[in-house]
């Protein structure tokens, strides 16, 4: 019960860091469930590079020092960042009129969460490694990269992966004063409710009807959980990578602004953030916003590269320069590209899309479709750049082929079948009405022309 | 009712059976939980018999080891790489270890204990310590 109220706690507490930054993330028509998403998802972005810089400086991990410098950087942006309500969006409130898809949604979130909390759909990969790395990091209070840079490791703790996800292990554990794997499967339940609220703000945001929006949240909740279930997905990292994909598509559907940018900008770093996969992840979604035209705005500027950048590179730098350090790269991928793997791939794949996905993975063959509609395009690009990298990987590895996609493919279509999935559902309504982007200084008397 | 939202219900009530199907088989298997014991070592549970005679034999290397050292896990080979999820699961049981595999690199120099987990395990370095529930803990000699 401690456990859970320490998670809860954690929970709350990068909540309240995020929203200190609400001056800079919050956009003028955002509805509360994005500015919650974001807030979440920009606290938890700030908790790693915090816990980064403490690992930097030698200073060991205690409750006492999370509290204080979280605390005190929270005091920090809300006294010299911009707040929300002094730059002029309005005030967003919760939607109070629950619809029967967003209750069906709600209950299947609770099942999932009851589930998860006994253990029972548990990633096998929790114990093999972010459970594992997790209580490490909290008993010996960092990063430890000299035990994950240990000679029988190889790739079986997967030592190269970022590690937001571990640091949230291990600090929910240092305030519960013990690792305690229940509590922890919270963790995915918060990822997969923010997975909902941020499918139900871009269906609401692309214009689509009501029967649209009820059914398409409710449907997303059933085929995610319905895989999770079946696939033990409790307790891992693909969540989040999902969860990064979604929050990023209402800033891709209206035309680029300063805030939409940087919301942008924190799901790349929070992708990023959580594992290797989210690094490439990471660039598509920056390219896919950067690859649009804001309006009366110049196409690249150093503000715009920062806004996009930044957040991902303060978190990918690092990340990157350890790995390096300690020689922690694998070798899976250490192959030259032969097609002559197609002939296992796609079987692999074909049975994965209709086995543990129950169908409902055939719907990454509706990119290109998504490609063809202005609305959805930035969106088609981060999704399928991405399936095309995990492609790229199964043609080049040098690991047996077969299992590798057995093992993997189903995982990884998690982060992608939810947002193409949204999208699918918005694509044939008109879009939604841009809501005016905030001027720059200097910029508002520039034609738009 | 447009052809859209006959659609959009079919994919709903198909999601709808998905989700019930697949959350009554992992309710009847969770209830199940004490009489599975999966043949593959990959699929090993929380809560299930495998997993906890794992740990009760390492419980007796927890109270008998003090943490930091490196204890290499040794178990029967098998099917579907047995030993070294067995191997792996141990590294979760222990944290305070350092748990190494029979075959690591650097196994020969480093290895300080060694639990032999379900079968034996003979070399002229170890020095037995303790039989344990299912396992054998042993100190191993300086080369």
């Amino acid at each position: 019960m401690i456990a859970c109220l320490a998670v809860l706690g954690l929970m709350l507490l990068l909540f309240l860091v995020g929203s200190r930054f609400s001056g800079l993330l919050t956009a003028p028509g955002d509805g509360a469930l994005q500015r919650i998403v974001v807030h979440w998802m920009a606290g938890m972005v700030v908790f790693h590079l915090l816990l980064t810089l403490l690992d930097s400086a030698g200073l060991r991990w205690s409750p006492a020092i999370l509290l204080i410098s979280l605390g005190l950087l929270a005091v920090l942006a809300h006294r010299f960042l911009p707040q929300a309500s002094a730059r002029g969006p309005e005030r967003a409130k919760l939607p109070s009129d629950l619809g029967w898809g967003d209750e069906l949604a709600l209950f299947t979130l609770a099942v999932f969460a009851l589930m998860a909390l006994t253990l029972w759909i548990t990633t096998p990969d929790f114990v093999y490694h972010w459970g594992l790395k997790g209580e490490r990091f909290f008993l010996s209070r960092h990063v430890d990269y000299a035990w994950l840079a240990r000679s029988w490791h190889g790739q079986s703790i997967h030592p190269d992966y970022p590690n937001l996800l571990p640091e949230l292990y291990a600090a929910s554990s240092l305030l519960a004063r013990r690792f305690d794997p229940p509590a922890l499967m919270l963790w995915s339940a918060l990822f997969f409710g923010m997975m909902l609220a941020a499918a139900r703000e871009a269906l609401g945001r692309a214009g689509a009807s009501p029967f649209v929006r009820q059914a398409g949240v409710a449907v997303l909740a059933l085929a995610v959980a319905a895989f999770a279930l079946r696939q033990q997905m409790a307790g891992g990292a693909d969540w989040m990578l999902a969860l990064a994909l979604l929050a990023a598509i209402p800033p891709l559907l209206r035309p680029p602004d300063p805030e939409g940018d940087l919301q942008i900008g924190v799901a790349a770093a929070f992708a990023a953030a959580s594992k290797v996969e989210g690094v490439a992840l990471a660039g598509f979604l920056i390219l896919a916003q950067m690859a649009r035209l804001a309006p009366g705005r110049r196409w690249l500027s150093w503000e715009r590269l920062l806004r996009l950048g930044l957040p991902a590179a303060a978190v990918a730098i690092p990340w990157y320069i350890q790995v390096r350090r300690y020689q922690l790269f694998g070798v899976l991928n250490a192959d030259r590209f032969d097609w002559g793997r197609a002939e296992v791939i796609f079987p692999a794949m074909s049975k994965i899309v209709l086995g543990p996905w129950h169908g409902f993975a055939l719907v990454v063959l509706l990119l290109p479709l998504l490609a063809l509609r202005r609305q959805t395009r930035p969106l088609a690009l981060a999704a399928g750049g991405q399936l095309l990298f995990y492609l790229w990987i199964y043609f080049t590895s040098g690991f047996d082929t077969r299992f590798y996609v057995a093992s993997s493919f189903p995982r990884l279509l998690l982060h992608l079948v939810p947002a193409v999935l949204v999208g699918a559902l918005m694509a044939p309504h008109p879009p939604a009405p841009s809501p005016i982007p905030s001027p720059q200084p200097g910029e508002g008397e520039k034609d738009p022309k | 009712m447009s052809l859209r939202k006959l659609i959009l219900g079919f994919v709903l009530a198909w999601g709808l059976l998905a989700m019930l199907r697949e959350m009554s088989f992992a309710l009847a298997q969770y209830d199940s939980r004490a009489s599975l014991s999966p043949r593959e070592v990959s699929r090993w549970r929380h809560g299930t018999p495998p997993v906890e005679r794992l740990d009760r034999c390492l419980a007796g290397v927890r109270e008998r080891v003090p943490p930091g050292r490196v204890v290499v896990f040794v178990s029967p080979r098998g099917p579907h790489n047995a030993e070294f999820f067995r191997w792996r699961w141990a590294a979760y049981l222990l944290p305070e270890h350092e748990v190494a595999p029979l075959r690591g690199p650097d196994t020969g120099t480093l290895a300080e204990y060694l639990v032999a987990y379900q079968r034996d395990f003979h070399h002229p370095r170890l020095e037995p310590m303790a039989q344990l529930p299912g396992c054998r803990l042993y100190r191993v000699r300086k080369p």
